[in-house]
């Protein structure tokens, strides 16, 4: 087991990858009640198309999702409730390029953690169950469909996105879960969920060698990660179309924009670009620049307003948006102020406030549990850590922030999705 | 567990003070404690949010976030509560602990910040600047309308409206927004004016810095704080009707939502609390719990089946999503879940699986500080005065015959059904 260090954040990280391939991080936190166990898996809704064996294979929009639902199903029981008696609060959430298993508790620690990693290691499915799932995960789809937020997301994604499954909802369809079967269920469980294609982050008041003694006894010996992935034609570098829009009845429009990017491969590089992403955007239209305060001011933005930089399996876009009264307007200032950056260059005095402040953010990030879990997951899929997230925020220079804004928020790679009010009857007459 | 402290630094004003070191930043909040009124609920609310964008040394937005990035990043937000009927009005801070910085004085600027805010906001001619008090109460009145986007909220805010119509309890958080467009510059501040010496105030901390040096940040900042006599605040709770009334309205949306509001004379006031809120995971707070297992997971009759318990009021309502086609069975077996209870129909593991839940969410609360701050500003405001540690030892010691007798006081007072499309 490895044991470092981390001087800045004040943290200790513990690590070991077993024999079998899976690998194990735990951050010890003394005094804390809690603790929290998160088990992953690189796999999510994008992965609906693989090869192996020289074999291709496609399954249906929606499974990762659907097996993340029916993992809990055991022989001997339900895991979620069985998990709630022994006192811990379970969870588990599909993205497009993750699935996790997660719980907190604080009591009764070892014994959640073997059973977390029991129901998720053992695929067990009846048809039965199976067509039970199709009801509950039908509401949820129409629950999420209903969602204003979630549909001018969706809208963006496909018209940023041809062909690559990103642009498909995590979920999937009523139509495309109809097809789901058992048996397709265990194929991509003996497909994704191997264990160096998994990982398992633990923080909390624990031992480490405990945690590792505990793993070592549950897990099997798993075959190795064989598929490989692919998605679909190539992407263009152009968006699909500039500009969607819907209605639905809600008071104020929403809105969501994006820039089409290319993401960089992985790694480091990529964990450093996720910084300098939000730096430039912060740089251009964040809550500390005069841009946003007039937009405020004006009333086209409000406390809603809020941007991330997205990566999915080759995919990279820098999404904004929120609540406006007047989208195209708050799209086109936003625009032109990262045109005027780009042409004149930025406020070095905002760049170093700026810095200070996602140092402070960066540190924060180690008092959640669930970020430090998450965070880690995802870093080591991408073959990083997350533990150095300050002094490589200190790192961040005026170039490569000015770089990002020139190349990357380009007028003609943005898209634009807009969900407006529906017009009451009254207006037509 | 920490060792708090809870000490009046000056008259009305209340420090609940934890010593912590393991987190990387500290938590400082403020809150003025103001009965909840149908006139005032609207202004109370825009006050801290017009206070926000503009203190007399840094007049504007952009000036204050840039005081918040030179703290590393410090947060400062407006915050206001509606607990029963008192509404708490007032701002929340974190801050980065100053040990991982080279600035040590954070607590002291951050300190010295949130009483400018409070005390020293941004004037002019003797009122708010009128442009912050017309955008803020923009938003306001936008935040007020938005509540129908999510069905869910709107589902049981109507509720709300109708079991409470005569009691303050109806009054949303928000105000409504004829008495928002009442609001200007002046009359918030001739408000803003009546309320700051007149509320008591209840300060939360938790960090690492001793108390003397969190009292002498707090006295400095709060020194220009009006004196006066402070208005009381309660809550008063009611019974259910003799026969409850059953409403219902139509929406765009594809899904129905049915809400249903409950009686109990307990709330966290009484002594048999404790109870009360087990015996609320058990009927539907908690993934094991008997609207979750029932009409969720058995007869998949919806997405989502939970209770609620609004301690300081003595209500418990259920909030579903159906299909509107399910109404009459998703209702009967709702009620069913509560009859069964009443009738001494709790099994050992849903007695023990709601118990366990609930002790784990107590202890998490001690993990956090911000659920720290809320739980203990609950207290605070009831007059009563004991940490998580003393809940979970009472929690442990609830039978079922305590339970049942809970189930047993809970009373049907009014469903209310939003009709979707399909």
């Amino acid at each position: 087991m490895e044991r470092q260090y981390f001087d800045r954040i004040g943290e200790t990280l513990y690590s070991e990858r077993l024999e079998n391939g899976l690998s194990v991080f735990i951050v010890p936190k003394r005094g804390f009640s809690k603790a929290y166990a998160f088990f992953a898996v690189n796999y999510g809704a994008a992965d609906t198309h693989y090869i192996l064996d020289g074999q291709e294979h496609r399954v249906p929009d929606g499974i990762a999702h659907f097996l993340e639902h029916k993992m809990f199903d055991m022989e001997r029981g339900n895991a979620l409730q069985l998990l709630s008696e022994l006192g811990a609060q379970p969870n588990a959430f599909t993205s497009t390029d993750i699935t996790a298993y997660y719980f907190e508790t604080t009591e009764n620690f070892d014994e959640s953690l073997k059973l977390l990693i029991e129901f998720v290691s053992t695929p067990y499915f009846t048809q039965e169950s199976v067509d039970k799932e199709q009801g509950i995960i039908g509401q949820e789809i129409a629950m999420v469909e209903n969602n204003p937020n979630w549909q001018v997301y969706m809208d963006l994604y496909r018209a940023l996105y041809a062909n690559h499954p990103v642009r498909v909802a995590v979920a999937g369809t009523q139509e495309s879960i109809g097809e789901i079967t058992a048996d397709t269920l265990t194929r991509c469980h003996n497909t994704f969920y191997v264990p160096d294609n998994m990982v398992l982050c633990v923080v909390g008041d624990v031992v480490p060698e405990n945690i590792a003694d505990i793993v070592k006894e549950c897990v099997h010996s798993g075959s190795r990660m064989s598929a490989e992935c692919v998605y679909g034609p190539d992407e263009p570098e152009d968006v699909c179309e500039r500009f969607v829009s819907g209605e639905r009845e809600i008071s104020m429009p929403l809105f969501m924009a994006g820039y089409k990017c290319k993401g960089a491969p992985g790694g480091w590089a990529a964990m450093k670009e996720e910084l300098v992403a939000d730096m430039a955007f912060q740089i251009v239209a964040g809550g500390s620049t005069k841009l946003y305060s007039d937009m405020y001011a004006e009333g086209i933005i409000n406390d809603s307003f809020d941007w991330n930089w997205e990566t999915c399996r080759g995919t990279a876009a820098m999404v904004f948006g929120g609540e406006s009264r007047d989208p195209k307007k708050v799209v086109e200032r936003v625009q032109a102020e990262a045109e005027r950056i780009a042409a004149e260059g930025l406020d070095a005095e905002l760049l170093r406030r700026l810095k200070k402040a996602a140092v402070g953010k960066s540190i924060r990030s180690y008092d959640s549990f669930e970020a430090i879990c998450y965070a880690q997951a995802t870093a080591y899929f991408k073959g990083a850590d997350c533990f150095r997230l300050p002094e490589l925020t200190e790192e961040i220079t005026e170039e490569e922030v000015l770089e990002f804004i020139r190349e990357k928020m380009v007028w003609d790679k943005l898209a634009l999705s807009v969900i407006y009010p529906k017009k009451e009857e009254q207006d037509e007459r | 567990m920490d060792n708090r402290i809870r000490r009046e630094i000056m008259p009305g004003v209340f420090l609940t003070y934890i010593p912590s070191e393991r987190f990387k930043t500290c938590y400082m909040s403020i809150s003025l404690l103001r009965p909840l009124e149908k006139g005032a609920a609207a202004r109370n609310n825009l006050l801290p949010r017009v206070l926000d964008r503009g203190t007399a040394q840094l007049p504007d937005m952009e000036q204050i976030a840039a005081r918040l990035d030179d703290l590393y990043g410090a947060r400062l937000v407006p915050v206001v509560r509606k607990k029963g009927e008192v509404q708490c009005v007032g701002f929340a801070s974190t801050f980065i602990d100053d040990r991982f910085v080279d600035d040590k004085e954070l607590l002291e600027k951050v300190t010295e910040l949130i009483g400018q805010m409070l005390l020293a906001p941004a004037t002019v001619g003797g009122r708010f600047i009128n442009e912050y008090v017309e955008s803020e109460r923009e938003k306001l009145i936008e935040d007020i309308r938005s509540v129908v986007n999510d069905k869910r909220r709107f589902c049981l805010n109507e509720l709300v409206k109708a079991m409470c119509i005569n009691e303050k309890f109806s009054i949303s958080n928000m105000g409504t927004e004829p008495y928002a467009k009442l609001i200007t510059g002046s009359r918030l501040f001739r408000h803003y004016a009546e309320i700051i010496g007149s509320s008591t105030i209840e300060i939360f901390y938790c960090g690492s810095a001793e108390i003397e040096r969190v009292t002498d940040a707090l006295e400095q900042a709060l020194a220009p704080l009006p004196q006066g006599e402070k208005t009381p605040v309660h809550t008063i709770n009611r019974g259910a009707p003799a026969k409850p009334k059953f409403l219902s309205s139509e929406t765009d949306g594809k899904q129905s939502n049915l809400a249903i509001g409950l009686r109990n004379p307990v709330s966290i006031a009484d002594v048999r609390y404790p109870a009360a809120a087990l015996m609320n995971s058990v009927f539907g707070g908690s993934a094991t719990s008997k609207l979750f297992m029932n009409v969720r997971e058995k007869l998949s009759l919806c997405y989502y089946a939970s209770s609620s318990y609004f301690k300081h009021k003595g209500i418990i309502i259920v909030s579903s999503g159906i299909e509107k086609d399910n109404y009459d069975k998703a209702l009967d077996e709702i009620l069913a879940q509560l009859k069964a209870m009443q009738n001494g129909e709790i099994e050992d593991w849903e007695l023990e699986s709601a118990r366990q839940g609930m002790i784990g969410s107590l202890r998490a609360t001690m993990d956090s500080p911000g659920m720290m701050e809320d739980f203990y500003l609950s207290r605070a405001i009831e007059g009563l005065d004991y940490d998580p540690d003393y809940l979970i030892r009472r929690l442990e010691n609830v039978t079922k015959d305590e339970v049942i007798e809970m189930a047993q006081y809970t009373a049907l007072d009014t469903v209310y059904f939003l009709k979707g499309m399909d």
